[in-house]
């Protein structure tokens, strides 16, 4: 027998109590709304220890990062998919031109999103992604962090020390 | 005996009750918050009593997603696979991140066994490994180790400033030291928060990004997990991502939560699929449900017990509520005094977020497991004291004397605790 069918044997003979998968369509629609989406966005990501910034039609995305940090020696620049409004992250998938450590390995990281690609929650986060396998993705709030010692907040344990969101309209 | 230092006792108390607060408000904040914890619940107890169909089906898509899956009924198997792949691809330097199965079946003294470089890649676990040390909490690894100490062990370790203890300053030197690591592994290794049997992929939740920066670099990743990681679908990550970061420290999200399916561009990607004793959990009537727990270490949080005695003071290397029920499904015989960590105040299970049944599990473990020849003893004695008034009478009139007695022996349990003042007794009638 390999393990495999010693594992299933074991989960056969268990003969567990059969439970029905739930219905979360009731949760899913009375789950907290936001009037705003682009308004909750940007507070819950400089809650998470994020900077947010709305472009203007035509304004350039590499000076708009620039003023975001403007200390940073080199900043990466990368397109996210959509951004969640209840927690201010932002979903990614393998970026095109550079590595996938480019997300991690940058000391200041700046992902920009369309403006209109907000959802208000994971249910809806999920909903738009739907049951299809897509490789990789990632959702990222805010910078690195750590509280490991004592507790103490500290950004840039292993990641980007500082993270920006540009909305373009 | 050793000495209890009173000040680190109260200190953890105080934090982990922070932590607490934190998940409170953001669970207020939510009017769907007891909607939310139901719904895990419900998918876990759906997930577990289907775990056949799911771990197929997973399985079936990994391997179409281009990851090799390998299965390990027990420690020793889980071990056996992880140690063979590192070494038939000649992996020297190894990095992984928190991994609490890595823990129960005792991953790294077996691969440093085989001469493979490990390396803990989470903060809290660094600590605690050139500690030689082992995790006092599950989420919050090195909560008991005071930054003085940090300071001084990065002294030694990575050449930081002597006296130096500042938080920052220490974090970003641990960061510049395990960057070397990253970029010298020949292999990754993580463990998951989820599996998602809809996609074949595993989800993996973590703040400080060193999951990301490790699989991001070497040719190898390994994901492994419990068979009861697996959930049917992304759908029910939509429930899981709201409250595991809630209730684990107090935030809307993790940092990263990430999905991996295909191997990256040029690299390999292993998944192994361990029971290690779940399956024998899914056959017993009274402790099913601990298959639901997310090991977000919120039990422990809000543990009045837990919070002030440490993950040391318990013999499994889960502690707290969750651990004291795990160690009684991993070997009943060695960790049942544990039972006694609990004052039964079922904070934990109004807490768990995937309603876990943690104090009911406890009581009935006490049931089987904490009688012993001298508490049935004691039982006998008070049963027959107190079926007499007169016999109950005596002995509360003899009760002050005895308490001078035990203070002047100067009884162990009863150090920093103030011993009652016993009244007279008022003489009843029958």
């Amino acid at each position: 027998m390999t393990s495999k069918e010693s594992i299933f044997e074991a989960l056969r003979s268990a003969k567990p109590e059969i439970f029905e998968k739930p219905d979360l369509s009731a949760l899913k629609r009375d789950s907290l709304r936001y009037d705003n989406l682009q308004e909750q966005f940007c507070k819950a990501l400089e809650g998470s220890g994020g900077k947010a910034h709305v472009l203007e039609p035509g304004e350039d995305v590499t000076a708009a990062a620039r003023a975001l940090f403007p200390d940073a020696e080199e900043i990466s620049v990368v397109e996210g998919l959509f951004g969640v409004a209840e927690n201010g992250c932002v979903y990614l998938e393998e970026p095109r031109d550079v590595p996938r450590v480019t997300y991690f390995i940058s000391d200041v990281l700046v992902m920009v999103i369309p403006a209109a690609a907000l959802v208000a929650n994971m249910h809806d986060a999920y909903d738009r992604l739907g049951e299809e396998a897509r490789g990789y993705g990632i959702f990222i709030s805010g910078p690195s962090k750590t509280a490991d010692i004592e507790q103490a907040l500290v950004f840039g344990a292993h990641g980007a020390r500082s993270v920006g969101v540009l909305l373009r309209p | 005996m050793k000495k209890i230092d009173y000040a680190k006792v109260d200190w953890q108390d105080e934090t982990l009750w922070l932590v607490r607060g934190k998940r409170d408000r953001l669970a207020k904040a939510l009017p769907e918050w007891e909607a939310l914890r139901d719904a895990a619940s419900r998918i876990k107890l759906y997930s577990n009593s289907h775990l056949p169909e799911l771990l197929e089906q997973f399985e079936t898509r990994a391997i179409a997603n281009g990851a090799v899956v390998h299965w390990a009924k027990d420690a020793a198997e889980y071990r056996q696979i992880i140690g063979d792949l590192l070494t038939s691809h000649g992996v020297r330097h190894f990095v992984k991140s928190k991994s609490m199965l890595s823990e129960e079946c005792g991953l790294r003294p077996y691969l440093e066994s085989l001469g493979i470089e490990t390396v803990e890649t989470d903060l809290g676990e660094r600590i605690i490994q050139l500690l030689g040390s082992r995790p006092s909490h599950i989420v919050l690894p090195a909560i008991h180790v005071k930054r003085e100490e940090v300071g001084a062990l990065f002294e030694k370790e990575m050449g930081t400033e002597p006296g130096n203890s500042d938080p920052t300053y220490l974090t970003h030197a641990a960061r510049r030291n395990l960057r070397e690591h990253f970029l010298h592994a020949d292999a990754a290794m993580t463990g998951a928060n989820f599996a998602v049997a809809s996609t074949g992929e595993i989800v993996v939740c973590t703040n400080e990004g060193n999951a990301d920066m490790g699989t991001s670099i070497p040719p190898l990743q390994i994901a492994a997990f419990g068979i009861d990681k697996i959930v049917p679908d992304r759908e029910s990550l939509g429930v899981f991502t709201r409250l595991l970061a809630r209730t684990a420290t107090g935030q809307p999200i993790t940092t990263y939560t990430t999905h991996y399916s295909a191997p990256r561009k040029g690299s390999e990607f292993h998944i192994v699929i361990v029971d290690n004793g779940r399956s024998s959990i899914l056959a017993d009537r009274e402790h099913f449900r601990l298959l639901n727990c997310l090991r977000c270490g919120g039990c422990m949080n809000t543990c009045p017990v837990y919070r002030r005695i440490g993950g040391y003071a318990y013999s499994y290397f889960i502690p707290g509520p969750v651990g004291i029920n795990l160690g009684m499904q991993a070997d009943p015989k060695k960790h049942k005094g544990n039972l006694s960590a609990c004052t039964l105040c079922h904070s934990c299970s109004v807490l768990c977020p995937a309603k876990v049944d943690l104090a009911d599990q406890i009581y009935r473990s006490r049931q089987h497991y904490a009688t012993s020849a001298r508490k049935k003893l004691i039982s006998k004695g008070m049963t027959f004291v107190m079926n007499e008034p007169w016999r109950l009478n005596a002995a509360l009139g003899v009760a002050p004397l005895g308490m001078r007695v035990l203070k002047g022996l100067g009884f162990s349990w009863g150090k920093g605790r103030a011993f009652p003042d016993i009244p007279s007794p008022k003489k009843t009638k029958r």
